[in-house]
């Protein structure tokens, strides 16, 4: 994995922590609209980011994906518990 | 029903394997605090919870606590990545490796192997979410445990990562509760009001 | 859903019961960034270890 692959996993990852943080916000605040417009903004965001991510790196979700290709490439490494030497770079 | 994202919740990337660091760590893999155990407690819980607020938390906790659940088992693998016979010896590892190799098996620091009776499904409310905020305490003490001994940063920054969300589960378990007994008192009065 | 407004803290606790103050949103979060680092978004809820040591209850 190389380091703008890390880099932009990175974004994502800080993303869809927002995004967690105010899932679990809401789910005990379900009328507080201004959480909702934070949500959706971010989510926003990251869906963009996730798609430009997935089309440089392969794909992060597959159950939404109906333009796979011949390898199928969800079995592609790295899996995420796989350690990424930094001298290898595999993508 | 779960999908799968495959990427971490924070990146976790150890550079140097540590056996002896890696027996520690797999508490919260197996152990008595550790997150199958929060995991299982949570999404076992949410079929009894009274209200949608209780539903939703104990499911989007218990599923965030299955990305935890990753998370460890990630670190666990790092820190013993194709150790050889000699590091396994050096580093205090043997009794794990005759049973387990370099495999990532659930079970405490101590070696007791994971059981359901780490945890609690009453269904009762009160009980199941008083279990829940002692749970995350409990969580939050043993990543602090492993924080006092850990000395590489690789291993230190997702471990803090770990402790941090506990604290927000504490807040959410918290609110949860505050909810269920807000909806009591609410029916109390109904039906104290009500004539005989 | 009934919008039951919960108050931060109850204005009539009963004895034998736990409260744990309900948080009020704050439009002041951290960057998506910080809130990685932290692990939350947000700054009320960033407790670091000092907080919960109690240091030594017997000298």
């Amino acid at each position: 994995m190389n380091r703008s692959n890390k880099m932009m996993l990175k974004e994502l990852m800080a993303l869809d922590l927002k995004m967690y943080d105010l899932q679990l916000f809401l789910d005990t605040h379900p009328f507080e609209s201004k959480a909702v417009m934070e949500y959706n903004t971010t989510a926003n965001k990251y869906m963009s980011m996730k798609q430009h991510y997935e089309k440089l790196y392969g794909p992060i979700t597959i159950n939404d994906k109906d333009d796979n290709t011949t390898p199928w490439q969800w079995i592609d490494s790295p899996w995420p518990w796989q350690y990424q030497n930094e001298k290898e770079e595999t993508k | 029903m779960w999908e799968y994202e495959k990427k971490l919740q924070y990146p976790i990337n150890i550079k140097n394997t540590n056996p002896r660091l890696a027996k520690f760590v797999i508490s919260q893999y197996g152990g008595p605090d550790g997150e199958l155990g929060a995991s299982l407690r949570y999404l076992s819980q949410r079929y009894t919870m009274p209200n949608d607020i209780a539903r939703a938390t104990l499911n989007d906790i218990g599923t965030e606590e299955l990305g935890h659940l990753e998370m460890v088992g990630t670190i666990v693998h790092q820190l013993t990545r194709d150790l050889t016979p000699e590091q396994v010896k050096a580093g205090g590892f043997g009794d794990y490796y005759t049973d387990h190799a370099l495999g990532v098996y659930p079970q405490s620091a101590g070696g007791t192997p994971f059981s359901a009776s780490v945890l609690a499904v009453k269904g009762d409310v009160i009980a199941d979410l008083t279990e829940d905020l002692a749970a995350e305490q409990k969580a939050r003490a043993t990543y602090e445990n492993i924080l006092r001994l850990a000395d590489d940063p690789d291993v230190i920054e997702p471990i803090k990562f770990l402790r941090a969300r506990e604290i927000v589960h504490y807040q959410r378990f918290g609110e949860t509760l505050r909810v269920v007994q807000e909806e009591m008192n609410r029916k109390r009065n109904h039906f104290i009001k009500k004539p005989y | 859903m009934e919008n039951i407004q919960i108050p931060f803290m109850p204005e009539k606790p009963i004895l034998a019961h736990a409260y744990v103050p309900f948080q009020q949103w704050d439009d002041k979060l951290y960057t998506p960034e910080e809130g990685l680092m932290n692990g939350t978004i947000f700054p009320e809820l960033n407790q670091p270890m000092s907080m919960y040591d109690w240091g030594k209850l017997y000298e």
